[in-house]
């Protein structure tokens, strides 16, 4: 379990912008149940590497921000912007590259 | 679905600000954040008191707690704003703004070699790069306290204004450096001071012209949003 966390510690920009892809806009909290969700509990997106990649990836112009009232408090949404969608684009081929590289590199024979 | 009482969100506010994070729009995202946890936990068991369920909802954001994602987000956005100084000042060094970089450079050359003949060299830049820093020193000063008005105004304080700040300060540290260099290599080379003076004169172009306006269009942008709320 650990050491899948380390796994895709180096791919948690894809997967952020994959899940904004998917859902249109999303809050912090709602990205980390989504990942529960999605991988049956196996995998924990913590908060101290959630938010500072969100703000990087808002700092980068990849994400845009909309704030709304629900409940009494500020919920700050993220959204992909333009250059968010692409960039999407470009990470999900590299990761998918990697693990099929990967999945290649695991299913080696030795003849 | 148990929900929180506004009682007990102003006592998440006033979590936050305790936990060191001083700026609201930092501030509200983990108010919102802790309040999800908290409400989430509450489905799973509703008889579990707030302060518990806050003690464990924070525990999840680690050892340094809030502090690291406030100072991720601070040099987040002192890069991207400093990015966009270095991309300003590359466009002047390529077409079609080139041709009006090499003019100032040749301006400058001839400035240098004319002023040359009736004052000291040495003078001429400690006079100039010093005025330019007090120059500098000054706007922040009367930026700063704009922004400390503004926080007593509204009784917040913004991340943006800090950043804001620092981006603000970089051409007085980098005027500072240049200081000492031009004066050592005033009478040697005029080419290399007039480049010099160039490229400072770009940096304080693009901070004060170009990317000061943006960071404060941003703001407002950000402002807005909240007050329409």
């Amino acid at each position: 379990m650990k050491k899948q966390q380390q796994l895709y510690k180096g791919s948690l920009n894809a997967i952020i912008m994959k899940l904004l892809d998917q859902n249109g806009r999303m809050y912090g909290y709602e990205i980390t149940q989504k990942v529960k969700e999605v991988t049956e509990g196996e995998m924990s997106l913590t908060e101290g590497a959630l938010y500072p990649a969100l703000h990087k990836l808002e700092a980068d112009g990849f994400l845009d921000v909309e704030l709304e009232r629900v409940d009494g408090r500020v919920r700050k949404y993220y959204k992909l912007t333009e250059s968010g969608i692409k960039e999407t684009t470009t990470k999900m081929e590299e990761l998918e590259s990697f693990i099929r590289n990967m999945q290649n590199i695991v299913n080696l024979k030795l003849t | 679905m148990k929900t929180l009482s506004t009682d007990q969100i102003q006592a998440l506010h006033a979590f936050v600000k305790k936990h060191y994070v001083e700026y609201y729009d930092v501030e509200i995202e983990l108010v919102d954040h802790l309040a999800n946890d908290i409400e989430n936990q509450w489905i799973e068991d509703e008889t579990l008191s707030f302060d518990t369920a806050l003690e464990r909802a924070f525990k999840k954001f680690g050892i340094f707690g809030f502090s690291d994602l406030v100072s991720i987000k601070e040099q987040n956005l002192q890069n991207h704003y400093f990015k966009l100084v270095g991309k300003e000042i590359y466009h002047f060094f390529h077409w079609p703004k080139i041709m009006l970089t090499a003019a100032i450079f040749y301006i400058l050359l001839l400035v240098i070699r004319y002023a040359s003949i009736y004052i000291d060299l040495e003078s001429l830049y400690v006079i100039t790069l010093w005025t330019v820093i007090i120059g500098s020193f000054a706007f922040m000063i009367s930026l700063a306290l704009r922004i400390k008005k503004e926080n007593k105004a509204t009784h917040k304080k913004w991340l943006i204004n800090r950043v804001q700040l620092s981006i603000i300060s970089t051409p007085i540290i980098l005027f500072q450096a240049f200081l000492g260099f031009m004066s050592r290599v005033a009478k040697q080379s005029d080419w290399l001071c007039a480049g010099l003076l160039l490229i400072l004169g770009l940096w304080v172009y693009t901070t004060y012209f170009v990317v000061l306006p943006i960071i404060k269009r941003e703001k407002q942008q950000t402002l807005n949003k909240l007050i329409n709320l």
